[in-house]
């Protein structure tokens, strides 16, 4: 069938099927390329609230309200085939094995899990992406010149990769939709948003997905097993309005759905770095691309303290990348002209001129004097200031917080169903362990001789530390062999009940500071391996 | 020159110099217009991180800042016992290690934010000291 639009479904009809995955985004699309072979001719059944394309309607489901620190609890979701992917920014990491281990100094941390179990699915994830097989590997993005790392002691700080998907590659709904269409066993429900799982009584198994058009069509899909890969907030929100039977809603017999929301913590700037020499190579730290055998893929390298650091010092992880080389370049960069003028500079490198290149070639000659006055304001500050200062972008992990949560406030969408309410907060320990890990990183730069960092956070309580979120929406059915510390199990099985699985970042327990959409996928091969166990 | 301890001031120089691996650099010296520039402590703690070779002025500068932030050890005798030179001894490595040390578990001084170790900065103060006697 490949793709089924659930307006044209009679009104109360009952879709069959083995596998019902709801949410087409990363963790759908992943698990749904997982079953889409030895499963023994099951079927597999994506329902997904949206269509090919991003439609308002569709989107304002999403909406809900912020009630703890400012979130673009808007923009942060799409809702629509590929789901967030749609907007992606590519970037790919796994988890670095100290995330996943129990932290004494990081309360409610550990995975039920290692980073070693989840390694081999690390390697799916990459070819899935078309990745590289060594995008994490240091020496296979430099050339010993210019691109180099930077010789810091390894027992102090380290340099990693941070590989990004190419940008043709990043929207996954576009990209496996061809994939979906030729598969035997996998289909996909558009248009489709699910209300509630339908239960037994007492809630042991999922019978049935109930769900609605904005149409108002009505209908249920029936399956053996049940996957929700709806996202880190929708995820929790699903499992809350399923309380039909169980009144607090479905695996949440100890009030852990929706708690521990957390999100990646960016801090723009941490502090600037003044280099020593000005000679010092940048190129690896600034993102580059690579060609490879399925297109093109990006890299920067970025900075972090060792596990042993971390362990000594009782911090919890923080990546930092250099922002861009001063203040003048920002301006200038984020200008039209200057945009048009790399793009279409490339585009010719490239020998492919894209169907718009005389729309940029326009905004180049319009936009003429912002590039000259630009280009010679960034030369006289380069004079007067001779040494290169770079900033210091942090991106960190915050601590598991329970008091952090999602859950169900009193307004409803038009599909009458409770919007959520997203109460985000930050532990005490999220701001000392970054200007603490900040410091740190500035010994080892000392060090090494590459420069002075100026810290710019001054000390003092939560009042002055104003990160941004990530977007990453983590935590809130999280992973845990005991029922009481955990909604779902090591297999991701939602606790309780027999045949309902959760996917996507919402499983995690603790969160590294890693971009998550590639653990999202990782484990999303790994319940593709354990569902073919069951299906078996 | 000596300081008050029998510490040349051309010691206290070179073991300023063996801590330039360290990122510890200015070029050929302050130059007239970071002098000029030093009127502003930002500017000045600035200029002297930005220039490549340790050069006299700026260390100089950078310990009178330092002394104004720490009165208390605003001495010759105090920085000498601080730093373990009051015998008059000049062990580069045993410094080196000690300014290693200090960046390593967080003695660290700020001025305008720039992170600089305890052990080099009254280094610095000495030899501002020094200049000053």
């Amino acid at each position: 069938m490949g793709f089924i639009d659930a307006r044209e479904l009679p009104d109360g009809h009952t879709v069959e099927t083995d596998v019902c995955i709801v949410g087409a985004g990363a963790a759908g699309l992943a698990l749904a390329s997982a079953l889409s072979s030895g499963t023994g001719g099951a079927r597999v059944l994506l329902v997904e609230s949206g269509g090919f394309e991003h439609d308002d309607h569709t989107q304002y489901l999403h909406q809900g309200q912020v009630v703890g620190r400012e979130y673009p609890l808007g923009i942060s979701r799409l809702r629509y085939f590929g789901g967030t992917t749609n907007h992606w920014g590519g970037n790919v990491r796994p988890l670095d094995a100290i995330d996943m281990e129990p932290r004494p100094w990081v309360p409610h941390s550990g995975w039920p899990i290692t980073r070693a179990e989840l390694d081999p699915y690390y390697e799916r994830a990459l070819a899935f992406l078309g990745l590289p097989d060594d995008a994490f590997e240091l020496e296979a993005w430099t050339d010993g010149k210019a691109c180099r790392p930077w010789e810091l002691e390894a027992e102090l700080a380290e340099t990693e990769i941070f590989p990004a998907v190419a940008p043709e590659l990043r929207q996954l709904g576009a990209v496996r939709r061809a994939s979906i269409e030729e598969s035997a066993n996998v289909d996909v429900l558009l248009h489709a948003n699910v209300l509630e799982f339908e239960t037994d009584d007492p809630p042991r198994a999922v019978r049935a997905v109930r769900v609605a058009t904005l149409q108002d069509e009505r209908f249920r899909v029936q399956a053996r097993l049940f996957v929700l890969a709806t996202g880190g907030i929708e995820n929790a929100r699903l499992l809350l309005l399923s309380s039909s039977v169980a009144s607090a809603g479905l695996g949440n017999d100890h009030d852990l759905v929706g708690r521990y929301f957390a999100d990646h913590l960016v801090i723009p700037p941490v502090g600037d770095l003044w280099l020593s020499d000005p000679e010092l190579p940048l190129d690896l730290y600034l993102e580059r691309a690579r060609a490879n055998a399925t297109g093109r893929a990006m890299g920067r390298a970025i900075f972090r303290l060792p596990d042993g650091v971390q362990r000594e010092q009782r911090l919890q992880n923080c990546g930092v990348q250099l922002g861009p080389t001063m203040p003048l370049d920002v301006a200038i960069r984020r200008g039209k002209a200057f945009r048009s003028l790399d793009y279409a500079w490339r585009a010719v490198q490239e020998g492919d001129l894209p169907d718009d290149f005389h729309y940029h070639v326009a905004n180049v000659i319009a936009d003429v004097d912002e590039l000259v006055a630009g280009g010679y304001r960034l030369a006289s500050y380069r004079a007067a200031y001779p040494t290169w200062h770079v900033d210091l972008i942090a991106v960190a992990e915050p601590a598991p917080n329970p008091e952090s949560r999602v859950r169900l406030g009193d307004e409803r969408d038009p599909l009458g169903q409770r919007r959520i309410v997203l109460d985000w907060r930050l532990s005490p320990s999220d701001q000392d362990s970054v200007r603490r890990s900040t410091d740190l990183l500035a010994a080892a730069f000392a060090l090494a001789g590459i420069g002075r960092v100026r810290v710019q956070m001054p000390e003092g309580g939560l009042d002055w530390f104003r990160p941004s979120p990530h977007m990453h929406h983590l935590g809130t059915t999280r992973m845990a062999d005991d029922p009481k510390s955990g909604v779902v199990d090591r297999n991701c099985r939602v606790h309780g009940i027999e045949n309902l699985w959760i996917a996507g970042s919402s499983v995690f327990p603790t969160y590294g500071h890693v971009n998550p959409t590639f653990t999202i996928l990782a484990l999303a091969f790994r319940l593709g391996d354990h569902l073919r166990g069951v299906l078996a | 020159m000596t300081t008050p301890f029998a510490v040349r001031r051309r010691d206290v120089l070179r073991l300023l110099a063996a801590l330039g691996g360290a990122g510890f650099g200015a070029g050929a010296g302050v130059g007239a217009g970071a002098q000029a520039e030093a009127a502003s402590r930002e500017t000045l703690v600035a200029a002297r991180v930005r220039l490549r070779l340790v050069s006299p002025e700026s260390a100089s500068l950078l310990g009178a800042a330092y002394l104004r932030d720490r009165p208390d050890e605003d001495s010759p005798a105090h920085l000498a016992v601080a730093l373990g030179l009051d015998a008059g001894a000049t062990d580069i490595a045993a410094i080196a290690a000690r300014h290693r040390d200090d960046l390593r578990s967080g003695r660290v001084h700020r001025l305008d934010g720039f992170g600089f170790s305890r052990t080099e900065l009254r280094l610095c103060a000495l030899l501002y000291l020094t200049d000053r006697a």
